[in-house]
């Protein structure tokens, strides 16, 4: 079968993981236009969570695909780093990475500014994976009799929260930094000109992100009523 | 004439099944306008005079385009120089007192023969799988009638120039080998000579290339960092294109 | 010895197409049931390797390196001749054959380079199938570029690495066949003996240089494409591992050795810059289109280049030679520069170099010019010496690059042994007295591709050959040869002699003798010094050096004690031959045979004949033979450059 050869091909499964990772990252934007609604008050972010809720043929699938995407990213993602591992049995006893900036980027004077970006995506993915447990559980799972839009105030104006989503959606965006550039390479998606266009996008938009839903529980930490 | 002194921390395994360890020289008077093959030819001259057996480390041309030569210097493929390889890497970028410590290029695919020396013969194998155009000798075609855009062969040859020397492989944190694969793959689907057998070498090479055992690319650069002939990762994106294609489109 | 040269009858120009027809046949189907063996896989030995395969012999290939791929053709940086005329500018196979014979100073046969320019041009065909990307014009079509020695552009190139991306074409090809499984691949092995049955090539012995294990592989034909003996002089810009030992040991078997003492000696390499030096680095001779090279006048002058005014410089060139001045052919640079540096006026830290100022030309074209033509070389200049050659003068120094003489071969690239066929640099056929610029690369490929083929199945269709194993007694003996020379060379440690060296202190030895005595300018008094410090040094060889470790592992210096074993035995020959030739011609200038002007004089009363040199036994001295040149289509003429 053509497609079972191509999937546990090292090139497969790297598609898989940039596939999954694109979906992934889509749906984070979408979320985040859904939070992004609380800038506009309390109200509205409960309205457009009772939007949300009042299709719920709609939810469950996207619910159970969304699953099936965070599985699919997170177990090829751990194969691949047991893969690896694997692939040099006996480590060196010095190892310095030299790839500070890519010669691409070098080209064009632009300095790749997180490294540490690609070297940790297996640990940030982690991380993010813990996150959004505590995040379901805090939010999806919350008391069914409060309104949402409170549980959220609620809990991003505590300050611990407030900081360990603020940390998260930073680590979010270190994640996404590579994972953007490393998708379109995976998918062959490279050409000189459009270059210098992807490396800024690998920055601006995860910044973006941060900035958006950090800056809910800044807000929330700092007393401004939402 | 400007010399230096150097601590040099050297693996030394004396064959694949033996286990290896790191030894510890000292060497005086290494002119900086050696090379460091030169230098470690001193420090065989020394051992071999002390009684004790020299170093082995492969080596051919000398002027960095055999690829035979090649050991990680302190943690970095082929030396802290960029686009050298250790053949060309001269010792005044060294500073006297130094500590250097000198690995073998480590991958499972390139298991150790004796101290630096290692089997490459796995790259090998991925280009026996189709990094190739099927032509027999007397079939070709007048040269002419093949016209190829100036560009389009200035890229092939880009990628071309990749030596087999194993940097990437061994500076890759997951020892892949995809730039070398890719440069191989890149290079003959650019050339119109390449077409025919175009899907069936990306599916082939790419085949071959798991099968030895090396890592998958986490797109990290550090092959495209190392690589003493400075080829892109460009190639690399090229070859994922090309196995797509080939995978989702092919017969 | 017999020399027969089996030139096909008939005119220069059909005498390769009544060849093939007249040449016996194997049929397809009855291919698979010989064995050939191939030694060496660079341009010549992968090409005919892969050639083979494909018309359906089962193919041995052996290479002394990891892998085919790094033979040391790839080094090749400037192109490949073919007589393509795509330039329209009056190229022809002919002219090709009349610059290849009049640049090999007429010691070459008619009828092999003839062939050699009729093929060229198929070579060119092959490789672009093939892939490799040759540089283009814009419109797509192939570019050429001007090279020493002919006046006009047939030179196909790839960048400066032509040689790399040739090999690579040869070795997909090569890759291709192993898949099929037709070719067997043998890498890291070295051959140590040729077996001979009955009279015939039947196989080799080698040793596997990771475990040391001696190997025998009988075959119906061997053919050796182990490239020159360069590296007899210790120093020169041949690979480190390139080596002599599978010609002497096929000269040993009864081959015989052709003009072991016509060298090339590449006038613009990096001079050495010191004692530890371990190998020179050719710069493309192009560079002398626009460099003037000049030596300060007064003796020991060592002050900084720029600080030298005009009037105190010898551009010695330009001064001897106005006609040509800089683009003098590189014999006669190499020669004027190595008597000016053995004079003393040579620059830098050795005093082996010499000027190559490209002031006058960046004045005239401005650096940008220059930049872009040379780039990649002043690149490569200043990565090795630290020195900007914008800035001040390059160094330039000659070096021994190329090995015109070899195995002495007939029309189908047969030595004197039945079944033992030799190709590429490791024969003597088609370059005379001298190479030209990127013709070297011609003819390993057009020996391989082409023309072996040809040989091997009139040889296997005409000659009765009956089954030998591994174990047939001329296996045994010829291995047990290469256990007791290892274990001579192994037990030199042992010896009480007083006085331990190490084999890169004798080949450096070597190197000097050769490089004094029988290296760019000969003559009779300092050859036959030569001689008789010889066998001193072998003497000193045999008994003082030192090769730690065993036999049977990766033991790197017994393999380069072996190797300079055979090197200190070849460098005998070449002095032997140079001794019997008293004639300058090609690269090399012998003092007793110069014109009134001091220049060379070749004599073609007495010398216009192919030297070739029989062993007779380890007691006895190698005699010669000669084969004489018969020249029916070009007129002889005496270079002239003044």
């Amino acid at each position: 079968m053509w497609f079972v050869r191509f999937l546990t091909s090292s090139i497969g499964k790297k598609w898989l993981m940039a596939v999954s990772g694109l979906l992934l990252l889509l749906f984070l934007g979408s979320h985040i236009a859904g939070i992004a609604t609380l800038y506009l008050g309390s109200t509205a972010f409960q309205s457009y969570a009772e939007q949300l809720h009042s299709h719920m043929l709609f939810l469950s699938l996207f619910r159970i695909g969304l699953l099936l995407l965070f599985m699919i990213h997170i177990s090829t993602g751990l194969f691949l780093f047991y893969q690896n591992r694997k692939a040099r049995p006996n480590p060196y006893r010095i190892s310095v990475r030299v790839a500070t900036h890519s010669l691409a980027a070098h080209a064009h004077g632009i300095r790749e500014s997180l490294p540490l970006a690609a070297r940790t995506m297996p640990y940030t993915g982690l991380l993010i994976l813990s996150f959004i447990i505590i995040h379901i559980f805090g939010f999806s799972f919350g008391p069914q009799d409060v309104p949402v839009a409170k549980t959220v105030v609620t809990l991003l104006r505590s300050p611990a929260y407030g900081l360990l989503y603020i940390f998260s959606f930073t680590v979010l965006a270190m994640h996404i930094h590579h994972g953007i550039w490393s998708l379109l390479q995976t998918l062959g998606l490279s050409h000189p000109r459009f270059t210098v266009f992807i490396a800024r996008m690998t920055t601006i938009l995860p910044i973006f992100f941060l900035i958006v839903a950090g800056g809910i529980p800044l807000l929330l930490v700092c007393g401004v009523d939402l | 004439m400007q010399t230096i002194d150097l601590t040099l921390q050297i693996w030394r395994q004396k064959n694949s099944d033996a286990p290896g360890d790191f030894e510890t020289y000292t060497l005086k008077n290494i002119s900086t306008a050696m090379s460091f093959l030169e230098m470690l030819d001193l420090l065989n001259e020394n051992l071999t005079l002390q009684g004790q057996e020299p170093v082995a480390f492969d080596h051919d041309c000398r002027e960095g385009i055999c690829g035979m030569c090649g050991a990680m210097v302190n943690g970095i493929a082929h030396g802290p120089q960029s686009e050298t390889t250790l053949c060309q890497l001269h010792m005044r970028h060294f500073n006297s007192g130094d500590t250097l410590v000198i690995e073998p290029f480590r991958s499972r695919a390139f298991p150790v023969k004796r101290d630096l020396v290692i089997d490459r013969s796995a790259l090998d194998r991925i280009i026996q799988a189709g990094g190739y155009i099927s032509i027999n000798t007397g079939g070709a075609p007048e040269a002419n009638t093949i016209a190829i855009p100036s560009p389009t062969a200035e890229l092939a040859m880009d990628a071309a120039a990749c030596i087999g020397c194993g940097a990437c492989v061994a500076s890759c944190p997951n020892g892949a080998a995809m730039l070398f694969t890719g440069a191989r793959i890149s290079q003959l689907s650019l050339l119109p000579q390449g077409q025919p057998e175009r899907k069936e070498r990306a599916l082939a090479m790419v085949m071959a290339m798991d099968k030895e055992g090396f890592g998958n690319c986490s797109n990290e650069r550090e092959c495209e960092a190392v690589c003493p002939k400075a080829i892109s990762i460009r190639h690399i994106a090229r070859m994922n294109r090309e196995y797509l294609s080939a995978s989702f489109l092919g017969e | 010895m017999e020399l027969r040269a089996h030139i096909p009858p008939g005119p220069l120009a059909q005498k390769w197409d009544n060849h093939r027809f007249a040449s016996g046949l194997v049929s397809p189907a009855n291919r698979r049931k010989f064995k050939i063996i191939v030694v060496g896989t660079g341009l010549a030995g992968a090409s005919a390797a892969a050639t083979l395969a494909e018309q359906g012999y089962q193919v041995s290939a052996f290479c002394i390196q990891d892998s085919p791929r790094r033979a040391h053709s790839i080094a090749a940086q400037g192109g490949i001749n073919a007589a393509k005329n795509y330039q329209n500018d009056g190229d022809s196979v002919l002219r090709l054959f009349h610059d290849t014979i009049k640049g090999g100073d007429f010691r070459s046969r008619e009828a092999n380079v003839y062939r050699l320019a009729q093929i060229s041009n198929g070579i060119i065909d092959q490789c672009v199938a093939q892939g490799v990307p040759f540089a283009r014009e814009y419109g797509g079509t192939l570019a050429n570029r001007s090279f020493g020695g002919a006046q006009v552009s047939r030179t196909f190139y790839a960048r400066g690495q032509t040689g790399q991306q040739l090999l690579f074409g040869a070795y997909g090809a090569l890759s291709r066949q192993i898949k099929t499984g037709r070719l067997t691949m043998m890498t890291r092995r070295e051959m140590l003996e040729l077996v001979v049955i009955d009279g015939c090539a039947r196989g080799i012995v080698t040793r596997n240089l990771i475990n040391g294990d001696l190997e025998n592989h009988p075959a119906d034909a061997v053919i050796l494409a182990t490239g020159g003996y360069g590296n007899a002089y210790f120093l020169s810009t041949n690979a480190r591992a390139s080596n002599a030992t599978a010609i002497l040991r096929a000269w040993k078997a009864g081959a015989g050795f052709a003009n072991p003492c016509f060298v090339q000696i590449h006038p613009t390499c990096i001079p050495a810059q010191g004692t530890y030096q371990s190998k020179l680095t050719l710069m493309s001779e192009s560079l002398r289109n626009d460099g003037r090279i000049w030596i300060p006048k007064i003796v020991g002058d060592r002050r900084d280049p720029a600080s030298i005014p005009e009037n105190e410089r010898d551009y010695y060139l330009e001064e001897k030679y106005p006609r040509f001045g800089n683009l003098v052919p590189q014999d006669v640079a190499s020669r004027n520069t190595k008597e000016h540096c053995d004079a003393g006026k040579g620059v830098g830290e050795t005093g082996l170099g010499v000027y190559l100022d490209f002031s006058s030309a960046i004045e005239r074209d401005g650096a940008a010019v220059i930049l872009k033509k040379y780039g990649n070389l002043l690149q490569m200049y200043e990565k090795i010496t630290t020195r900007d050659p914008l800035q001040e003068p390059m160094m330039i120094a000659p070096a021994v690059h190329y090995t015109m003489g070899g195995m002495w071969v007939d029309y189908n690239l047969m030595t004197t042994i039945p079944g033992l066929f030799a190709i590429g640099e490791c024969n003597f056929s088609d370059h005379g007295a001298n190479r030209l610029g990127a013709s070297a690369l011609m003819q390993g490929l057009a020996d391989g591709y082409f023309i072996i083929g040809t040989s091997i199945a009139h040889y296997l269709s005409t000659t009765p050959l009956d089954y030998v194993t591994p174990q047939h007694v001329g296996f045994l003996e010829a291995q047990m040869k290469c256990h007791d020379r290892t274990q001579r060379l192994l037990h030199n440690n042992n010896r009480i002699t007083g006085k331990k060296v190490t084999v890169d202190t004798i080949h450096r030895e070597l190197g000097r003798l050769l490089w004094e005595h029988c290296g760019i300018t000969r003559n009779r008094i300092g050859l036959e010094q030569a001689l008789t410090r010889l066998p001193d040094l072998r003497e000193a060889f045999w008994s003082q050096v030192c090769v730690p470790g065993t036999g049977n592992e990766l033991n790197q210096s017994l393999e380069r004690a072996g190797r300079v074993a055979d090197f200190l035995e070849c460098a005998e020959i070449m002095v032997r031959d140079a001794l019997t030739r008293v004639e300058s011609c090609g690269c090399h200038l012998r003092e007793e045979s110069r014109t009134a002007e001091h220049e060379a004089k070749r004599d073609d009363d007495h010398y216009a004949h192919v030297s070739v040199w029989e062993y007779r036994g380890e007691e006895e001295p190698p005699i010669m033979h000669k084969e004489p040149l018969l020249f029916e289509n070009i007129n002889l003429s005496q270079r002239s450059y003044t």
